[in-house]
């Protein structure tokens, strides 16, 4: 199934926990989490979830399907 | 046959996630003494006091199995004894569970204070329901005095002040944080926060609660008196084990537990969370880590062990032997930290300038074995230094 993956920039403190549970869809850049592939392959979903989990303010939003604004030219 | 969980918080949660994705096709009974499905603590010192309208079931921890058919969900309910040779427990509603394995994740409750005084207008923070009271009682507040100087109780001073509070931190033995981080950066943080507004009293105990009905102020060992409509107790936890004597296990600070998280002298149970008590690689002896990280942690190798005894799922060989990470947000400023820093013998500035965004480097001789952050840094990016030899002239 597609899913989606965001963090919510306004709660992330930059724990650093994603990155080490999933560095190929999360980095910490100046603090803070940044997702590296918005729409992950579905080999990556466990490590994905296990991220998400593991995040001390629960931070990393998982959607299914596509983001809303995948194809907002905005972005 | 089933599993049971006693304790349904982070630990117990993730454990029985756990249980799941490792495919233990036993039924999982969670017995959780919350009302509320798991929630988040973290934000009970912080977001929980300040925000406009606090949820009423608090701020729930994330689930992929929220729903899944294995799992039992007994809220409202307690473990209160267990026989673990007959791979039994008995429930506080007198109901006998029958198992094939049992993961004790059953946490911590607040020590509390013993003191004269009345009791209307004591506070200690655990639960939702604790920080929803302190709450209430804070928006009538003007003085409060928050006993104890460690994460917690300077969280919630930085929180009180923020809501417009006068708050006064008393705390009989030493500057912020500095059971946990030592006294370099433990007198970083007291500055900061005194900039902010807050009162420390470092050295002087509580004697007496005054008022009649409800608290009026705080008396201290030294004689002085201190206002105070709220007081909130941040004085340490004592883990919720009761349930478990008379098994012969030791149940000295927490349940001991082999370096698999397996408790020591039992077949089929597992201790996760903040009451297992386990070997650690530095530092003096097994302990008992209160991180939230460390929770997720243990409960993944607690769940891993049990899964291999009772399928056919790996063994984990491995030592358990996590870095120990933790973060603080006092008001406006950040703490993070990795590593074990009480077994550093000094601290040094690596990165920065104390007072400001600022690394901090804890030192036993010249090797690293933590590293702390204030302000912007982040102290985990440092991780991959822990254990190595610092060669600036810092």
């Amino acid at each position: 199934m597609t899913y989606s993956v965001e963090v919510d920039e306004g709660l992330c403190i930059g724990s650093g926990q994603c990155e080490l549970f999933c560095p190929s869809v999360f980095k910490i850049t100046d603090g803070m989490a940044y997702v590296l592939d918005r729409q992950p392959p579905a080999e990556l979903r466990d490590a994905v979830f296990d991220a998400a989990d593991a995040c001390p303010v629960q931070a990393i939003l998982i959607h299914d399907g596509v983001p809303d604004d995948i194809n907002d030219p905005a972005r | 046959m089933s599993i049971v969980v006693a304790g349904g918080s982070l630990a117990g949660l993730r454990a029985a996630e756990t249980l799941i994705s490792l495919g233990v096709p036993d039924e999982i009974t969670v017995v959780s003494a919350e009302v509320h499905p798991p929630y988040n603590r973290p934000p009970l010192s912080k977001t929980a006091l300040t925000a406009a309208v606090l949820p009423t079931a608090g701020y729930p921890l994330r689930s992929r199995y929220e729903h899944h058919q294995q799992l039992r969900w007994r809220r409202g309910q307690s473990v209160v004894s267990a026989d673990l040779a007959a791979h039994l427990v008995e429930l506080d509603t007198d109901e006998i569970v029958r198992w094939r394995g049992l993961v004790a994740a059953t946490g911590l409750r607040p020590r509390r204070l013993s003191l004269p005084g009345p009791s209307a207008g004591r506070h200690a923070i655990r639960t939702l329901q604790d920080a929803r009271q302190l709450r209430e009682q804070a928006a009538n507040a003007r003085h409060a005095v928050i006993i104890g100087a460690g994460i917690l109780g300077c969280e919630i001073a930085m929180t009180l002040t923020h809501l417009g509070l006068k708050v006064t931190v008393v705390d009989p033995f030493g500057p912020p944080l500095q059971r946990v981080l030592g006294v370099t950066v433990a007198a970083d943080l007291q500055q900061r926060m005194q900039d902010r507004g807050i009162e420390f009293l470092i050295g002087s105990a509580p004697v007496m609660f005054l008022g009649s009905d409800a608290v009026s102020g705080v008396r201290l060992d030294d004689g002085t008196d201190l206002t105070a409509q709220v007081a909130v107790e941040c004085i340490g936890s004592t883990p919720n084990v009761e349930w478990l004597a008379n098994n012969g296990l030791d149940l000295t600070d927490g349940v001991l537990c082999a370096d698999d998280l397996s408790v020591t002298g039992t077949h089929q149970v597992v201790a996760c969370g903040d009451i297992a008590r386990f070997p650690y690689p530095v530092g003096p002896g097994p302990r008992r880590v209160e991180h939230w990280t460390m929770a997720v942690e243990t409960a993944r190798r607690a769940a891993t062990t049990l899964a291999a005894q009772l399928t056919t799922t790996a063994v984990d060989a491995r030592p358990f032997a996590p870095v120990p990470y933790f973060w603080s947000v006092l008001g406006d400023i950040d703490v993070h930290c990795v590593g074990v820093p009480s077994t550093a013998d000094r601290t040094v500035v690596l990165d920065g300038q104390t007072g400001r965004d600022v690394t901090y480097a804890h030192l036993s001789g010249h090797t690293i074995v933590a590293v702390s952050t204030v302000g912007t840094h982040r102290a985990q990016t440092h991780a991959a230094c822990l254990g190595t030899t610092l060669t600036t002239s810092a």
